[in-house]
């Protein structure tokens, strides 16, 4: 049910339903009341009211007007979807987003969406994202939030920066955040995606840490998120007053950092937390940089005032107390430990923030810091704000690392020698140091600041690509060191199948690409670096050479508004199939497509009663390919009337080769009547067996194989919309008793009874090939008989069963075989 | 050795604070970027949709103009705001007050609409400081800023006063 209230009507259900919701994390959030308790309200996508819970993204067709050297729009859209669907890697988030096809500026359509624009922007903006509301707040399925109306990203018109192309890490990472906004998450201090890109410790190849698994899952939580991960929850408070907006951190020695930022009150939940202890701190959030809004780097909560300003400076507090990090916090799945609080101090102002961390491989820095296992001296450069004067760091600045097992070598904190307002550290990495993640603190005055991800520790230096040889048989050889550590290779934004590879050379299938295209190549390893990190991405190049495009037919070629069908999509002249297309509207939702053959896919379709009439360009994507086909698909309003099959209400249950389908027909005049329905699976007819209203039952044909059908129907004469069924395999029957004999073989109807305690054979039919003594059981009501031996033969199988002594005498009693929860029907057994 | 220039560009390229995505500009930067620099105060604001965004533009009153021609009145635009019951937000746009001081970098795109330039970078708070001189204030941030060339920009942060920012405009070889 969905209802749309007035804030006061809301807010008493509110009241009345509890919250189950209460997440801290940073979202975009509205407090109904000016009091506590306050509940959050978040802003998000209502995936209940789409298809299959995916929300579409739309790329502006015509792309950017400048691009970097040797840049391509193809390259461009390609890392763009690359990036979007880094989203859809969350195991614990319902939300899917869904490539939607290409639209133009000011493109009209209906449904909740993501639109990826380039716009004319002004000189020192790289890029601008965020929600659409309709300032409703919505109450659907026990939850209350405002729902999205539509995502805007902006990119710039202008993507000519020389140190922004699309294949690097840069901008990658930049559109991941972005999408992150799009979605509903705003910053966050813990080290993620969603942490400005100066503390962020997010690479291209690990795009997402656990402090953006845990945001994007609070908003779109699946059932495992709520019962395999645990919360910690609490309050902070200063002077006995709750604090707004401070960040409350979690995080273990060698692990990510998980966040949430405190309500008004000074409540705070940080959901998303695997089972284990944590250390947990509480920290003011820094001030907003130059160029950053103010007073902090968020969208401010709004109340029914207004923005919500933050509460005062403090010094950051480890729970229970202290800026040492000496308890942890157990948290077990599914359970809030909720009586984490801290009680902290008011400082004038934070000094000492936003710091980040880099090391050199060559002359390539990277970041966050990648320092590898049994390094004996590994140096850190950083910067921090309020840490260091134009001669080197501040008097009395020290920095300590987070209970790592890596030693830092004296002199502790010193000025990066060749820029001595930046920093330096040492560190000794022990052979065995575990990898992953590690934290720093640094102490000035009294202040304490935690940098969580300051560094990271590795097995081994990133991949190194030394050659990336022209294909040979569509197969790409490329020459390196450290290739084979859990690689993957991106060809701009889309992986290749790696075919066979060493650590010194891999041959990989590229991603289908367009004829004559130059695909940068990087190879990554499972750690999150690439190869990009030693030699920025742009060196090596794959050119594709592989004919021209196809031409594109969709048939049905005209629909009108507010119906379902399958689309038949068929290639001429080159033979690839999309992996992923759309209309370039959210009113024309693309469910499912099948590949069916080398030129054809069938593609399951939605059109929205408020879609637009009038034609539709189909835009289709694999690989890093990219085709467009103009008026592939005409709209007409919905007055046109057209039956169809409403595969959105078909029943859950499968279906199968032999067995029965329902076929709800929508639009219909009238009644179905059986002898003028008609329906073809396959194109073998099907027969209709009963007719109930407006819903066809059919006897799907035998023999059909496992997948998915084309399913055509006639309704007294008039064509339905086509319809595409997903056949399972046929459910298992249960055995067949065909005779019961003597072992003689004499059937014991024809006056052979057996004695109770004697043993008999069975011919069975419908048993498993495989199917083995010990499996097969013999009742006849509650009397168990003895299965002696099952044993194969050229029609089926026989078993041999002994008779149970407490056979009734004198009558015929039903026996019966069971095999794997399946019981054959009874076969009358007399007995003497 | 690494040299000075790439931990500088690197670092500078890197000072980035996405929502908005901002890349820092200098001081000359930006005077050399925008369209024109005014000192001046909103006077009226309200959201208005333009294509597929939202945008709150604020009636600005220009009292002294450092950079570009009349009008004296401007419509400035920022990305995100309310218009009718929709509501577009940009994690980390700028609000201006009404009735306060500013100075303002302006940045006209080619359909004509203002902009701040750099967002928020280009948007200062004026006042007097103790001297009594006229200051502008922009954000909490330290000197930590850094150009596209790896140079320290030393006027970047806190406060800068009136007259050093004509003399920059006028070394920058732009006619009033
Ligand atoms: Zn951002």
């Amino acid at each position: 049910m969905k209802r749309r209230w007035g804030m006061g009507f809301a807010l008493a259900a509110l009241l009345l339903m509890g919250w189950q919701d209460a997440s801290g994390y940073a979202h975009f959030v509205r407090y109904l009341t000016k009091n506590g308790p306050f509940e959050p309200v978040l802003t998000r996508f209502d995936l209940r009211s789409v298809p299959g819970k995916r929300i579409p993204y739309f790329i502006e067709r015509r792309g950017p007007e400048q691009l970097a050297e040797g840049d391509s729009r193809v390259a461009l859209f390609s890392q763009i979807q690359a990036a979007a669907e880094v989203w859809n890697t969350v195991k614990t988030s319902e939300l899917r987003v869904v490539f939607g096809g290409l639209i133009e500026a000011g493109a009209r359509m209906n449904g909740p969406r993501v639109e990826i624009v380039f716009d004319e922007v002004p000189p020192g903006l790289v890029a601008l994202a965020g929600p659409e509301v309709l300032g409703e707040v919505t109450e659907k399925d026990g939850t209350v939030f405002v729902p999205i109306v539509k995502s805007l990203l902006i990119l710039p018109d202008n993507m000519a920066d020389p140190a922004r192309p699309s294949w690097s890490e840069r901008l990658f990472q930049t559109i991941v955040h972005e999408f992150g906004h799009t979605l509903g998450l705003q910053h966050s201090w813990a080290s993620g995606t969603m942490s400005t890109e100066i503390t962020r410790a997010t690479t291209k190849g690990a795009p997402l840490a656990a402090d953006d698994v845990a945001g994007i899952s609070a908003l779109y939580p699946t059932r495992e998120f709520v019962e395999k991960t645990g919360s910690i929850a609490g309050r902070v408070l200063m002077g006995g007053q709750g604090v707004h907006l401070a960040s409350v951190v979690a995080l273990k020695p060698t692990g990510e950092a998980v966040s949430a930022l405190t309500a008004p009150d000074g409540r705070y939940v940080i959901r998303g937390l695997a089972p284990g202890s944590y250390s947990v701190y509480a920290h003011p959030l820094p001030p907003g940089l130059a160029g950053e809004p103010q007073p902090v780097n968020l969208d401010l909560p709004l109340g029914p005032d207004g923005p919500i300003q933050p509460g005062g400076a403090f010094d950051l507090a480890f729970f229970p107390g202290g800026s040492v990090p000496e308890h942890r916090v157990d948290v077990r799945e599914g359970e809030t430990n909720g009586s984490v609080w801290f009680s902290v101090q008011p400082r004038q102002q934070v000094n000492l923030h936003s710091v980040q961390t880099y090391r050199f491989f060559g002359q390539q820095a990277v970041k966050p810091a990648f320092l590898q296992a049994g390094q004996e001296r590994g140096s850190i450069v950083l910067f921090g704000f309020g840490m260091s004067n134009a001669s080197g760091p501040v008097a009395g600045l020290s920095a300590t690392l987070f209970q790592a097992p890596e030693t830092l070598l004296a002199p502790g904190i010193f000025a990066y020698a060749p820029a001595p307002s930046y920093l330096q550290t040492d560190l000794s990495v022990p052979e065995d140091a575990p990898p992953g993640l590690r934290h720093m603190l640094f102490r000035l005055n009294g202040e304490t600041h935690v940098a969580p991800g300051a560094y990271k520790v590795t097995q081994a230096q990133p991949p190194a690509v030394e050659v990336v040889e022209p294909a040979v048989n569509g197969i790409v050889t490329i020459r390196g060191k450290r290739l084979d550590r859990g690689a993957r290779v991106l060809f701009d934004g889309a992986a290749g199948q790696i075919a066979e590879g060493s650590a010194e050379m891999l041959q990989v299938r590229p991603p289908r690409g367009m004829d004559g295209h130059a695909a940068r190549v990087s190879v990554f390893d499972s750690e999150g670096q690439s190869s990009a990190m030693l030699d920025g991405g742009t060196a090596h190049v794959h050119r594709y050479e592989n004919g021209g495009t196809p031409a594109w037919r969709v048939e049905p070629a005209f629909l009108p508004a507010g119906v379902e069908t399958v689309l038949e999509l068929t290639s001429e002249g080159a033979d690839w199939t999309p992996a992923k297309l759309g209309f370039g509207t959210s009113d024309v939702t693309v469910s499912k497509i099948w590949r069916v053959g080398a030129h054809r896919s069938l593609v399951k379709v939605a059109v929205s009663p408020a879609a637009e009439a009038g034609p539709l360009r189909l835009a289709l994507a694999d690989g890093i390919a990219f085709a467009e086909a103009e008026n592939a698909l005409n709209i007409y309003p919905p007055s046109v009337r057209k039956l169809y099959v409403v595969m959105s209400a078909m029943a859950d249950t499968p279906v199968y080769a032999g067995g029965m389908a329902a076929l709800p027909v929508a639009n219909l005049t009238s009644p179905l009547f059986l002898a003028t329905t008609q329906v073809r699976i396959n194109g073998v007819a099907a027969p209709v067996v009963a007719v109930n209203g407006s819903v066809a039952t059919v006897q799907i044909p035998e023999g059909l194989p496992a997948g998915v059908v084309k399913l055509q129907m006639t309704v007294q004469g008039e064509e339905v919309l086509p319809a595409a069924l997903v056949l399972s395999l046929p459910p298992p029957k249960p055995p067949v008793i065909t005779a019961a004999q003597t072992l003689m073989g004499l059937n014991l109807q024809a006056g052979m009874p057996p004695a109770a305690g004697e043993m008999i054979q069975l011919l069975v039919t419908g048993l498993a090939e495989s199917a083995a003594t010990e499996d097969v059981k013999s009742f006849s009501g509650e009397v168990e008989h003895t299965v002696i031996l099952v044993q194969k033969t050229a029609t089926g199988h026989t078993v041999y069963v002994r008779l149970s002594e407490e056979s009734p005498r004198g009558a015929a009693i039903p026996l019966t075989l069971r095999v794997d929860g399946l019981q054959s029907l009874p076969f009358p057994v007399p007995i003497r | 050795m690494r040299s000075l220039t790439l931990i500088l560009g690197l670092l500078a390229a890197a000072a980035i604070s996405p929502a908005t995505t901002i890349e820092r500009m200098s001081m000359d930067e930006m005077i050399a970027k925008s369209t024109r620099i005014v000192r001046g105060e909103a006077v009226s604001v309200e959201g208005v949709r333009r294509g597929g965004m939202i945008y709150t533009d604020y009636t600005f009153r220009v009292q002294e103009t450092l950079k570009g021609g009349p009008p004296e009145t401007l419509r400035l635009s920022v990305p995100g705001g309310v218009h009718g019951a929709a509501r577009q937000s940009f994690a980390g746009t700028p609000a201006l007050r009404l009735s306060r001081e500013y100075v303002v970098f302006v940045w006209t795109s080619r359909s004509g609409v203002n902009h701040i330039i750099g967002l928020s970078q280009g948007l200062f708070t004026a006042g007097l400081n103790e001297a009594g001189e006229r200051v502008l204030r922009r954000g909490p941030a330290s000197s930590h800023v850094v150009d596209k060339n790896g140079k320290e920009v030393a006027d970047s942060g806190v406060e800068l006063t009136w007259g050093e920012l004509v003399r920059r405009v006028r070394g920058a070889g732009v006619v009033r």
